[in-house]
């Protein structure tokens, strides 16, 4: 049998890339690709002996409690797609927006907001604000790069608003408490939707013909009031789910469950309850699962074989190498993640590189909490960024035909450029996340 | 990244990514014909998983009633669904293997013409059957060790808690029975692939 640990670790690590690379590009599901490799090099490197340590570790990583919450949250995205409870809260959110400038496209960043409280889950917010928003904007008359990029940016703010499945994932893979990082990640996240509103309101005021006042349409106020109904119940799921967990009264888990029972609670009320409804909820959670599990088994293999192989350590080596500022160590990781993000999907980035990059993280001093929050947001700009920015596809499978995907990417390029100054704010001022960026020793 | 050319027309993608459209009757993506009869199996038992997640967040849900209503936790209520969700966990693979969902770059699959596309096909889903025929293998000595003593007698690995149920063995050998599926589900497909005219 060939021994590829004659290679060293240099080599190794060269060649394990190389081969993760050459598999990928050919079109080969994710999850296999790191599998096969983690095989290859298990049995290559160590021998037979090795095999039954990734087994264990895959077996560890579908057994873990928190993970139970992944399904949870997604089946209620599915819930929440099927009923009409988005399209209500809409409605009812035109009474913010008004008659002020830029109005209907704020009204899109709080329903938004709302939403991303909810879940957490990003691909369902796009594409059901780009049913019930988008519509409506480019009705009004507003320009047509301004409305695609708020229907897009707002609905990737579920990955920053908790309870975010990012988050989640980050937690679990850095062995970090959920619940800290949801809470250092809500004002953050709040603040990147309020940066989203500022820029709304200069660019509409800076050029008012890019989104124009809608007629006045008096509404009688019992009318309003009617409207307000398509509040209380979103309003209600979102103070269950995050009272619970930041209430300390149930694990981010069973908050997940109180979010599921509370979204088909809904969907009772008001009558739109059935069982083909929760067939396909249930079916589409299976899938969705099953895509991010087995990156996740495939990830979670590959890391353990290539920890033991001393590749972690060596890459650690390597980045503390080049430089002795460890800020400067952080912005290339920031700046690597961003340039995996444009091409892998997040699950797959969050669990082959954060075994690696939150050990170092933490041997330079800084917070994993805090950090979890930083690669949070950067994983926000994995969404909108081309070529393949899954928050552009997703509008695209609902926008009008002649919106094409490069001008959906175009209109997207003003609201990476304010993630990254998010990116950058955290940077500069950890406090924004109510920690210090640095371990306490 | 997701498919683009399936997250364009039908969705797909690591999030719950609806199909175009929304709305209670939303149709769930049908298994594509490559995947022959083990993959309409695979389909249509889909549905026996799926209803487990419902019930677990059930269980969850009446954990949290008898813990705060009654005082009452249960021994049982977390191993459990961690049992259903790690069962379903793996067969959400061969779901989505059955239905070709899984996410891959498609930077090269997309720019090329339709030969080389099916040539790329049967040898995805050959090399993807190695991969999970020899992740089998390594499964099989993980189910070795959780059903049988060292002296070769059978037992059933517990959970080591009060309650100790045998769900980690179950566990492990419906992982190794998914992963020998999937090895077969990913030669049916191998040879569906090279069979279609193009």
């Amino acid at each position: 049998m060939f021994d590829l640990s004659a290679l060293g670790i240099e080599g190794g690590t060269i060649v394990m890339f190389a081969m993760l690379l050459g598999f990928l590009l050919t079109g080969m599901p994710l999850a296999f690709v790191t599998l096969l490799v983690a095989l290859i090099f298990a049995l290559g490197w160590f021998g037979p002996m090795a095999v039954p340590l990734i087994t264990s570790r895959v077996y560890s990583f579908v057994t873990s409690f928190v993970f139970v919450s992944v399904p949870m949250f997604v089946m209620m995205a599915a819930v929440l797609d099927r009923s009409g409870i988005a399209r209500d809260l809409f409605d009812a959110m035109r009474l913010v927006g008004g008659r002020l400038r830029g109005g209907v496209a704020i009204q899109t960043l709080i329903v938004a907001v709302i939403l991303a409280a909810m879940s957490g889950i990003i691909g369902g917010e796009v594409v059901l604000l780009g049913l019930l928003a988008l519509p409506q904007m480019l009705r009004l008359g507003y320009d047509r790069s301004l409305a695609i990029g708020v229907v897009c940016a707002g609905g990737a703010l579920g990955t920053m608003v908790p309870p975010s499945i990012v988050l989640i994932i980050f937690g679990l893979t850095a062995n970090v408490s959920i619940a800290d990082l949801f809470t250092a990640a809500f004002i953050p996240g709040l603040l990147l939707a309020l940066l989203y509103v500022a820029y709304v309101l200069i660019r509409s005021h800076l050029e008012p013909h890019k989104a124009p006042i809608p007629e006045p349409d008096p509404t009688p106020l019992a009318e309003k009031l009617r409207l307000l109904k398509g509040l209380v119940l979103p309003l209600m799921v979102v103070v269950f789910v995050l009272g619970s967990i930041y209430g300390g009264i149930a694990s981010v888990t069973e908050a997940s469950a109180v979010g599921v029972a509370g979204v088909i609670l809904s969907t009772i009320l008001r009558g739109e309850f059935s069982l083909t409804l929760i067939k396909g909820a249930a079916l589409q959670t299976l899938e969705t699962c099953g895509m991010i599990v087995w990156i996740g088994i495939g990830a979670s293999a590959l890391v353990g074989v290539f920890n033991l192989m001393g590749g972690i350590k060596f890459v650690s080596g390597l980045f503390l190498g080049i430089s002795a500022s460890p800020i400067a160590i952080l912005i290339l990781m920031m700046v690597i993640l961003f340039v995996l993000g444009m091409f892998l999907d997040w699950v797959g980035i969050t669990l082959l590189t954060m075994p690696i990059f939150v050990p170092i993280i933490t041997e330079l001093g800084f917070d994993p909490i805090w950090f979890g929050v930083l690669f949070c947001m950067n994983m926000q700009m994995s969404f909108l960024s081309p070529p393949f920015g899954p928050a552009a596809f997703y509008l695209k499978s609902v926008a009008p035909p002649d919106i094409s995907l490069g001008d959906i990417f175009k209109s997207l390029l003003p609201f990476i450029g304010l993630q990254a100054v998010m990116v950058v704010l955290l940077i500069v001022f950890p406090w924004l996340t109510g920690r210090s960026g640095q371990l306490v020793p | 990244m997701t498919d683009p050319e399936r997250g364009a027309t039908a969705g797909a993608g690591p999030d719950g990514i609806p199909d175009a459209g929304a709305g209670p009757h939303r149709p769930v993506a049908p298994v594509p014909p490559e995947s022959g009869i083990l993959g309409r199996a695979i389909g249509r038992v889909g549905m026996v998983f799926a209803v487990g997640f419902v019930v677990s967040m059930a269980i969850l849900i009446m954990e949290i009633v008898l813990r705060y209503g009654f005082n009452a936790p249960t021994l049982w209520a977390h191993e459990t669904t961690i049992f259903i969700c790690a069962i379903n966990f793996a067969f959400g693979g061969l779901y989505c293997a059955a239905k070709n969902r899984h996410i891959r770059v498609v930077l090269i699959y997309d720019a090329v013409g339709p030969r080389t596309r099916r040539a790329l096909d049967v040898a995805i889903s050959l090399v993807s059957a190695v991969a999970s025929g020899f992740f089998a293998y390594a499964g099989w000595l993980m189910v070795e060790r959780a059903t049988m003593r060292p002296d070769g007698s059978f037992r059933l690995e517990g959970t080591g808690s009060a309650w100790n149920p045998p769900t980690p063995a179950l566990t492990k050998v419906f992982l190794f029975v998914v992963l020998i599926l999937l090895c077969v589900q990913f030669l049916i497909l191998a040879v569906n692939y090279a069979r279609r005219r193009v």
